[in-house]
């Protein structure tokens, strides 16, 4: 029908652009509101209730239910939702809502494809486990009453709390106020974001070096800090205030304002470039300190340093970015005059920092399909990063690559096993660089095994799937295809085990890996992603990334130990090659008494509960209860 | 829940001196064999009197007043082995918890009758005649009161399993006679006050001297200081960084009267200010307002094939944390002696059941000491320890590896370890981890087979009794001769 308007594509919410704590202060009121633009779902239902969360609005200590938000209501939907305010608990559902969404679909864009929550196992008495999918995340904005938020496999959930604000009356809040983290667009994106990598790389929960879990919480801060980026209103505000200057103290680099201040930590949760000194009352930079990699083991403190290296490469960037700007504005001397800056080129400069923060992000995210699956350090990640990079844009000419590699460097994060720190050997091998046999042998032969295996043709049965569940389903189907094809020939299977270092043919695994009655080792192909990018140079990239994970389990000082060992294999559609074997194999007598000595808490942090209460089977709800 | 498990045999024979004791020494530590608790008494030579008698500390987690009765008979005949009055010269009690005091409730007949007390020395924590200080106990106390309360909730979580058998520390217990533990205080700075000589000890005090005991200087290293008490020019970088050092007194009540309202306790006026948004907003099962969420909840909350995401007591991890809160702040009370023997820098170290926070703050610890220029520093004591009284029961957060075992680079250190493991592994649901692994493992390398557990079924090396370490079945005693 020609009257019949089109469906909108975008559902715009309004909400706090950070937290409630802006709207009651003279300086940043004005840009305390924003409007959360994010995909319209057609078939959304009170709750919110949509394709990829549900906002559940139970108060157990309450005993109290509060009514669900209908989005779609004509009186809500023409006012761009519900009103921001602290006292009506349908804003909060539509701002945890609204924030969770954006989060995802940042998620998706940067990887091109769905994303997904972590299976549930389920164990029926008798039965073998099954992985169910999960459609969708459950959201609990008022679940606890404490200073903590957190995500929840088990529950397949956010949890998120409220307390009243400390009684030290020189936190500035009100005392006793009730502040609530899920009105927190900080703490909202933060939670989301381990639901999403924990539903991308499930093994990155289990902690077998100190980077693990702080890796998990440093990128959980990275995605919540760079969508600052994206509030256009708040981004100008900053950018006036800091006369561009984004190393300065500003409110774009801060996480969690409110909540760090009504805990009475006088500063906002986290910080990305500095800290509020209690001794001098002031704001200070942080110095980069190359030793702090080696001795800061506390969760967050750890990840705080990877944040502020991926912060860090940012602002050189944005710098890089802005340089002619300000020599333009500054008849070419690159100094700016005193007072306020012209509003356009407070726009220009917000335009480039958008840009730059997108990019970073981008990065971030993408680096993902490039990790281990298991077992990850830092400075395997900055190999990610750069890998994933290069792939897509061959020439950096904004020497994002530059600031990255300096960044991290600064901060004494270093990756094993690379000869230097550049590009180059920042990469990932690539398979055939250093393996023995004639050349162009093992090329040969991966372009069968690709061939044989028909990966082209399986890949394309995902591409024209609608729903997240059918293409879950599918995947399934050709992640067991997969198995059994690299079992069912031990030539492949040989040719794979050299390169992933697992063990993979038939009566060839070692003793301490666990192998079916049939001969054939225990491996499972994990995950099956594929990506389709869009390089600088207008070339499709056109991949598929395979997980495959093995269990050997090891015998030291009369303990016996899981250790698990994985690879990402990364191939390339479009020349049926495989691009890079990133793993970790088993047998390596160094990582495994590593893994040991992590696990045995000579490396740990010092955590009273685990004297009390054996551990706990909600790893986040612990860990951010210290630090949110 | 795992109870406390009570033991009916009484406290076991042994003679007042331990066969093969050495006749002269300088200093004979005695680490009672009683259980999972605290008891020392240290004896000092002196020249032309009776040696000097200290006794730090004198509690058990779950020993019954008889029991205790027969220890303090022990040390009766130990200090007055003629019979008659014995004196305990210095009476220290390092903080509040059952484990460190219950012996002077549950033997308080012995201690009137037959025991006169020197002194009575105590962290400031204890000095409830400072207001701030009351302040900081009466959070304490609420907390205690809030958790004890939410274990009488119905319908309660897994969440809740260990804090009950946490909370036996501080619990007020008639059954084996240990009453009030605040009471034991109240009792010991009685006695101190009668004696004409109770203090209440801070870091940086001393050196103290042991009257008639030439050459030996005591000093204090802990309780710390609150930040929260202190001057803002006086709060240190370091105490920033580790401002958790007395948790309970940083958060103030208003999140602890959430809980509690929560758990239906100590709510003062209708609790209405406790809820996060108010009345007409909020849903109960009984309100007729209910049926418009039914359809709603029966697809999302009540799905029973959705039943594994619901969250009816994951709330209740908040009273865990209390727990531990509430714990690790009272063990960070812990007064902190460290006993030089000024000719040979021989340290002997107590540390009562100090964590993390305690540890760290002796970093800035100093002493003025006569005839030293410079200021002693806490750390030169530590790294020259000799013998080191293992806190918290050889738990792994009570004893900081760097800048403090690590310090500790005498050779031939001992280290007593009071824990009972058949005690411990009957807490809470998995049992408590003492000695933590790691620990354990750590106190090895620096003190080989010198590490001494009180339990009664460990035996003594070779290795502690050629370091002067000797045993009978009620206790262990190490001498510095």
């Amino acid at each position: 029908m020609a009257s019949q308007p089109p469906l909108p594509t975008r559902r715009l919410l309004r909400g706090f652009a950070f937290d409630p704590s802006l709207a009651t202060k003279l300086e940043t009121a004005l840009v305390s509101e924003i409007l959360y633009k994010i995909p319209w779902e057609q078939n959304l239902r009170p709750g919110p209730v949509g394709e990829y969360v549900e906002v559940v609005d139970y108060d157990p200590p309450s005993q109290c239910f509060y009514a669900p938000v209908d989005l779609n209501a004509p009186h809500v939907l023409a006012q761009n939702g519900l009103q921001p305010s602290e006292g009506n608990p349908q804003f909060h559902q539509q701002m945890t809502y609204a924030v969770a969404m954006t989060t995802i679909d940042r998620f998706e864009r940067a990887l091109g494809r769905k994303a997904f929550w972590a299976d549930r196992l389920e164990i029926a008495p008798g039965e073998r486990p099954e992985s169910r999918f999960i459609p969708r995340l459950r959201i609990y904005p008022h679940a606890l009453r404490m200073a903590n938020a957190y995500y929840s496999r088990n529950k397949g959930s956010l949890l998120f709390g409220y307390f009243p604000a400390t009684e030290d009356r020189s936190s500035g809040q009100f005392p006793g106020g009730m502040v609530f983290t899920c009105l927190s667009h900080d703490v909202i994106a933060h939670e989301t974001t381990h639901a999403l990598l924990d539903g991308f790389h499930e093994h990155f929960m289990e902690a077998t070096n100190p980077d693990v879990l702080a890796f998990h919480e440093a990128f959980a801060d990275v995605v919540a800090l760079f969508q600052h980026f994206t509030f256009p209103e708040v981004l100008r505000h900053q950018i006036a205030r800091t006369r561009g200057d984004l190393r300065s103290e500003n409110l774009l680099a801060q996480l969690a304002a409110q909540v760090g201040f009504a805990r009475g930590t006088h500063g906002a949760l986290r910080d990305a470039i500095g800290r509020f000194d209690r001794e001098t009352g002031k704001w200070v930079r942080h110095t980069p300190d190359p030793m702090a990699y080696d001795h800061v083991k506390q969760v967050h403190a750890r990840g705080a340093i990877l944040v502020a290296a991926i912060f860090d490469a940012f602002l050189s960037i944005y710098q890089n970015r802005s340089r002619d700007l300000l020599r333009l504005a500054s008849g070419g001397t690159g100094v700016l005059a005193q007072g306020d800056l012209h509003p356009d080129l407070v726009n220009r400069l917000a335009q480039e920092a958008a840009k730059a923060a997108g990019h970073v992000l981008n990065m971030c995210i993408r680096a993902l399909d490039y990790c281990p699956p298991v077992d990850l350090t830092f400075g395997e990640y900055l190999r990610a990063l750069i890998t994933a990079d290069m792939d897509l844009m061959q020439e950096d000419e904004h020497h994002y690559r530059v600031a990255f590699i300096e960044a991290f460097r600064r901060r004494g994060i270093y990756p094993r096993d690379v000869r230097t720190l550049s590009e180059d050997s920042l990469r990932w091998a690539r398979p055939g660089e250093e393996q023995e046999g004639a050349p162009g042998e093992s090329e040969r032969m991966l372009a069968h095994f690709i061939k044989s295996i028909g990966l082209r043709e399986q890949v394309d049965k995902l591409r024209y799937l609608a729903t997240r569940e059918q293409i879950w389903g599918e995947t399934r189907k050709i992640r067991a295809a997969l198995h059994q094809a690299i079992q069912g020939q031990v030539a492949k299977a040989e040719l794979l085990q050299r390169l992933t270092g697992l063990a993979l043919a038939e009566f060839q695994a070692p003793p301490n890996v666990s192998v079916r009655r049939d001969g054939h080792p225990v491996f499972t192909v994990q995950a099956l992603r594929e990506a389709r990018r869009l390089g600088e140079d207008g070339r499709i990239l056109n991949q598929v990334f395979i997980t495959l994970l093995q269990k050997e389990r090891v015998v030291h000082e009369g303990n016996e130990h899981v250790i698990r060992s994985g690879s990402t294999i990364v191939l390339d559609l479009e020349t049926q090659k495989v691009s890079y074997v990133i793993g970790k194999g088993l047998n390596d007598q160094k990582r495994i008494l590593r893994t040991i000595a992590f696990r045995e808490g000579e490396d740990g942090a010092h955590s009273l509960a685990a004297t009390y209460f054996d551990g706990t089977n909600e790893p986040f709800a612990a860990l951010h209860n210290s630090g949110a | 829940m795992a109870t406390a498990k009570k033991t009916k045999a009484g406290f076991p024979a042994a003679p007042a001196v331990a066969p093969g004791s050495p006749a002269k020494y300088r200093v004979r530590v005695r680490m009672y064999r009683h259980g999972l608790g605290d008891c020392f008494l240290l004896t000092f030579p002196r020249k032309g009197q009776e040696p000097l008698q200290m006794l730090i500390d004198c509690g058990v987690l779950t020993r019954d007043k008889a029991f205790m009765t027969g220890l303090v008979e022990h040390i009766h005949k130990t200090v007055a082995p003629k019979g008659g009055k014995a004196r305990l010269d210095v009476v220290a009690a390092t903080h509040e918890h059952k484990d460190h005091l219950s012996g002077f409730n549950q033997a308080r007949a012995v201690f009137n009758a037959k025991f006169d007390f020197g002194a009575v020395w105590l962290g400031w924590t204890e000095n409830l005649t400072k207001q701030e200080i009351e302040k900081i106990k009466k959070a304490k106390k609420k907390a205690a009161d809030t958790l004890r309360a939410a274990l009488a909730m119905p319908g309660l979580g897994p969440e809740l399993e260990g804090v009950e058998d946490l909370l036996a520390f501080s619990k007020d217990d008639d059954t084996t006679g240990s009453g009030k533990i605040s009471e034991a205080l109240e009792y010991l700075k009685l006695r101190g006050t009668d004696a004409g000589d109770l203090r209440y000890l801070e870091p940086g005090e001393g050196p103290l001297e042991l009257d008639g005991v030439d050459g030996l200087r005591v000093y204090v290293l802990g309780p710390p200081l609150d930040p929260i008490l202190l001057k803002g020019s006086e709060v240190t970088e370091k105490m920033k960084r580790d401002g958790v050092i007395y948790h309970l007194g940083a958060t103030g009540d208003a999140g602890m009267d959430g809980l509690a309202a929560a758990a239906g306790v100590g709510v003062v006026g209708d609790g209405e200010r406790f809820f996060p948004f108010a009345a007409e907003h909020r849903i109960g099962r009984q309100s007729p307002y209910f049926g418009n969420l039914a359809g709603f909840l029966a697809q999302t909350y009540d799905d029973p094939k959705q039943s594994w995401r619901r969250i009816e007591t994951d709330w209740m991890k908040a009273f865990g944390q209390l727990a531990l809160d509430l714990d690790s702040d009272t063990n960070n009370t812990s007064l902190v002696l460290a006993f030089e023997f000024v000719k040979t820098g021989e340290v002997l170290l107590f540390v009562g059941d100090a964590q993390v926070g305690n540890w760290q703050s002796w970093a800035d610890v100093e002493f003025k000491v006569p005839g030293r220029e410079k200021p002693l520093p806490a750390h030169d004591l530590l790294n020259r320890t000799v013998f080191y009284k293992v806190g918290h029961h050889g738990s792994h957060n009570a004893t900081l590896k760097k800048g403090g075992l690590e310090l500790m680079n005498r050779p031939g250190l001992v280290a007593f370890i009071p824990l009972d493991q058949a005690t411990a592994k009957v807490q809470g649901k998995h049992g408590w981890d003492m000695p933590a692994g790691p620990l354990f493992k750590a106190l090895k390398e620096k003190a080989g087979e010198r590490v001494v557990l009180s339990d009664a079924q460990e035996a003594i090396s070779t290795e502690a009794t050629a370091a002067g370490v000797k045993a009978t079945a009620a206790y262990v005693d190490y001498f510095l001769v």
